[in-house]
């Protein structure tokens, strides 16, 4: 097995791809003259920081892409991006993704169809230790591409999940095997970065927690419940039609991908801004010019807190609980586009993480922005027993498709309360 | 009499429907909306060799077809089932008998769900089963549609839409059984309208049917039969000597029709149409007069190639040729064919350069009736067309997600989309 890394001149391939991958990188190399090869690194005595730098490169754009080759075709491979040990090199915690499209439930009556990961909105959480090896395998059983976008992880660039810039989009049918050490620990998430207005809209977002027995938030406040609450917006008529047209155009595009004619152009990816221009110049037009664009509007109607809007919030899908005397920590994620601004009733909690780094002193709050692609860690202390709401204030936000009360909406109940003078009920429109 | 007792009780049952007029009515749930229509203008000119040894030629600015749709739907209480609402415009043909009105060729109501579709009021009949590529629709059609057997008219309307209470069942996605009692235009015999609303007639119709954005590599798309029934009227034409007179009788014409795609390539894009009417008709003397010619006995068979080029899969053009016969089996001689080849070329999204040459020739015995032998037509013109859809909430059932997927993302066959 050769050693290799990023700095492996164009033109010298060798290296251990899989099967599938080599094969195309045959017909690719053939087009080209070279391109870049799955790579091995030892992972003794290095951190992932050895891993794909070596400034300053000596490529030109695109390299070691196949979206500007005509003819290109990467169904049913399996690509292995280089950067990563190999599997032998180190021992990875393993884990399946698949991108499905799946009808969601929102809350009784009102369902509509997204893309999941694993089927699921949001997707599944995983929970990893700090300098966990991390190999997930992704499959994408849709029509459409997607990456996987590790959303504040300290990881190999090559593992970013960025289209056409770290990586090609992962292509239906196609396997895509991520490789990283999970780093730093704290509240991270994970999302697709390919479409994203669409692909937000459709849930393709879950959470990455990654622990530490180091952890200075649960030495200082030794919780014993630990709540994910994933925070996103959706606008359930832009996805449905929106999905419609891209399966319909992706349809297209995958019958020219297996008949080995499409070209770049197809889908708008050029090696070089300058083969851009030239396009352009050819009267090639893109879809955003005036004569070609659709005005697109968002307008989500529904806001849910872990894939599910009041009252359906209530119950398993995010209802905290809490008993007098114990801290919990909730771990707050915004996965959408709308700014979120959660408050609980009854208390002063603390913020004590941002961005799933712990902050060097705690605030003391009772309302807390979640802005899009933030995370907010807090600890709630139970000192005030009671039924207590924790909502969005943004009062819109709180409401099923404009009906009060709704969407971000959850409850804080103590556990230990005994006899109490007045339980919540189920209200849907006041 | 059992047929119009029949008709009696499903004219009944649609009127049930307007006592919803009774209820108030919430302004704040709001329908889905769309916006369709087409501005078509071309510059035409003909020219024609008579049966009687002349020629004649004309030229005209044509604005006929242009239409304006607007269709209305929203989700019932059950949320798996809609409601829907249609009314359109159409210009009729200058030199028709509708030449100073415009008319309204859509007018219905309807119900849906996830297996079912009601639809009743004033609609496209179900006289045909696949659109040829022509410019307007009636270049093709006495070879595309079984003909209106109740209506003297040179009017195309009258031909092609007409009242109808109209159900369909789909057995799967794609499979549908679709009904209908039809209310076609009667006229007196000079063509003007006596009625549009008298039930004379039904149709049944199976098709397989996969939409174009789901199927475009090779393969069959559409694939349906029709058997068409039509209750007439007696009637006297002319006058004097040359009176004729059309008695009471019926007539059912058998529609069978295909669509292959014959390429697998989306940006260059071959298919193929295909159609054929068996009309075992009524009996008539002649072929003199429109109506006269609808009852007649007749095979017909229509075929269409289509070239569809995108580069990119951006639509820029389109070629088509299509290719008409029709044999009216109890004259001698009467057999006609057309070939008609259409380019459209997009200039951009809804604006279209039009170009077509239709070729029409009469075998001597329909020629005699005709007064053509031989005729040439050629359009030259811009077409406008556009839908737009505004608080977007219904679903669509020839959706990949409803076909594909299974999420019943529903919403009527017609309706505006």
């Amino acid at each position: 097995m050769s050693e290799k890394n990023l700095s492996t001149p164009p033109g010298e391939a060798t290296g251990n791809t899989v099967i599938s991958r080599r094969r195309f990188l045959r017909s690719a190399a053939a087009l080209t003259g070279g391109a870049l090869v799955a790579g091995t690194a030892r992972a003794a005595g290095m951190d992932a920081t050895a891993y794909g730098v070596s400034p300053p490169h000596e490529y030109g754009s695109g390299e070691g892409s196949m979206m500007y080759m005509e003819g290109h075709n990467m169904m049913g491979v399996t690509t292995e991006p280089p950067g990563a040990p190999a599997d032998d090199e180190v021992e990875y915690r393993e884990f399946e993704l698949s991108f499905d499209i799946a009808e969601h439930e929102l809350l009784p009556g009102v369902s509509f169809p997204s893309f999941a990961f694993n089927g699921l909105v949001p997707g599944p959480v995983f929970r990893v230790q700090e300098n966990d090896w991390i190999k997930v395998i992704v499959r994408n059983n849709t029509e459409e591409m997607h990456t996987i976008h590790w959303h504040g992880v300290d990881l190999i660039y090559t593992m970013d999940g960025v289209p056409m810039v770290t990586q090609d989009p992962v292509h239906p049918d196609e396997t895509f095997i991520y490789r990283f050490q999970a780093r730093p620990h704290g509240t991270r998430f994970y999302h697709c970065h390919w479409g994203l207005p669409l692909h937000m809209m459709s849930a393709l977002a879950g959470a990455f927690i990654i622990d530490s027995p180091n952890d200075p938030i649960r030495k200082q406040w030794p919780y014993t419940r630990d709540y994910v609450l994933v925070l996103q917006e959706y606008d359930i008529h832009f996805t449905r039609t929106h999905l419609n047209a891209l399966l319909a155009g992706m349809k297209r595009v995958n019958k020219m991908m297996e008949n080995r004619t499409l070209t770049p152009l197809t889908h708008g990816f050029f090696r070089r801004y300058e083969d851009f221009l030239a396009a352009m110049e050819k009267g090639w037009r893109p879809p955003y010019t005036r004569g070609n664009a659709e005005f697109t509007a968002i307008n989500p109607t529904f806001f849910a807190i872990n894939g599910k809007c009041y009252p359906a919030t209530i119950g398993e899908h995010g209802h905290l609980k809490i008993r007098r005397g114990e801290y919990i920590r909730i771990r707050l994620i915004n996965m959408g586009i709308e700014d979120h601004h959660m408050h609980l009733h009854g208390h002063q909690f603390l913020k004590v993480a941002e961005d799933g780094n712990p902050l060097p002193a705690p605030i003391r709050l009772n309302t807390i922005p979640v802005t899009p692609g933030k995370t907010v860690d807090i600890i709630i202390y139970g000192n005030n027993p009671g039924f207590w709401d924790f909502h969005d204030h943004k009062e819109l936000f709180t409401r099923n498709n404009g009906i009060y009360p709704g969407g971000m909406i959850t409850m804080l109940e103590y556990e230990d309360m005994g006899a109490v003078p007045y339980v919540p009920s189920i209200s849907v429109n006041q | 009499m059992a047929f119009r007792h029949t008709l009696l009780v499903a004219a009944v049952v649609a009127m049930l429907s307007a006592s919803a007029h009774a209820l108030e009515l919430d302004p704040m749930v709001i329908p889905e909306i769309n916006i369709g229509g087409r501005a078509i203008v071309t510059a035409n000119y003909q020219d024609q060799e008579l049966a009687d040894g002349g020629s004649e030629s004309d030229s005209e600015l044509d604005i006929a077809d242009s239409s304006l749709l607007f269709g209305f739907s929203k989700y019932l209480f059950s949320d798996q089932d809609y409601g829907f609402a249609a009314f359109g415009l159409k210009l009729p043909e200058d030199d028709s008998d509708l030449e100073d009105d415009i008319y309204v060729h859509e007018v219905h109501v309807g119900i849906g769900g996830p297996r079912y579709e009601l639809k009743l009021g004033r609609s496209r009949l179900t006289n045909t089963l696949v659109q040829f590529p022509t410019l307007r629709d009636d270049d093709l059609l006495e070879f595309t549609h079984v003909l209106n057997g109740s209506s003297n008219a040179e009017a195309e309307e009258f031909q092609i839409f007409g009242g109808l209470v109209q159900g369909s069942w789909w057995f799967t996605p794609a499979v549908r059984l679709t009904g209908a009692l039809t209310a076609r235009t009667e006229t007196d015999d000079h063509g003007d309208r006596e009625s549009s609303s008298n039930f004379n007639g039904g149709s049944l119709t199976l098709a397989y049917e996969i939409p174009e954005t789901i199927k475009f590599d090779r393969g069959v798309r559409f694939a349906g039969i029709s058997v068409d029934y039509q209750d007439l009227d007696d009637m006297v034409l002319g006058h004097g000597e040359a009176a004729r007179s059309l008695s009471s009788d019926d007539m059912t014409a058998i529609i069978a029709a295909l669509t292959y795609n014959l390429s697998n390539d989306p940006e260059r894009f071959w298919v193929l149409d295909g159609q054929a009417i068996y009309n075992d008709g009524a009996e008539v003397a002649s072929l003199h007069s429109e109506i006269e010619r609808a009852r007649a006995e007749s095979t017909t068979v229509a075929l269409a190639l289509r070239y569809f080029h995108r580069p990119y899969l951006q639509t820029r053009w389109q070629a088509a040729v299509a290719l008409g016969w029709k044999d009216y089996r109890d004259f001698d001689d009467a057999t006609a064919y057309t070939v008609v080849p259409t380019f459209v070329y997009r200039l951009g999204a809804g604006v279209d350069l039009l170009a077509q040459y239709q070729y029409r020739h009469n075998d001597t015995g329909l020629a005699a009736a005709l007064g053509v032998d031989d005729e040439h037509r050629i359009a030259v013109g811009i077409s406008f067309a556009f839908d737009y859809t505004l608080n977007e909430s219904v679903g669509e059932r020839g959706s990949i997600l409803n076909l594909e997927h299974d999420t019943l993302d529903l919403g009527p066959v017609g309706g505006g989309h």
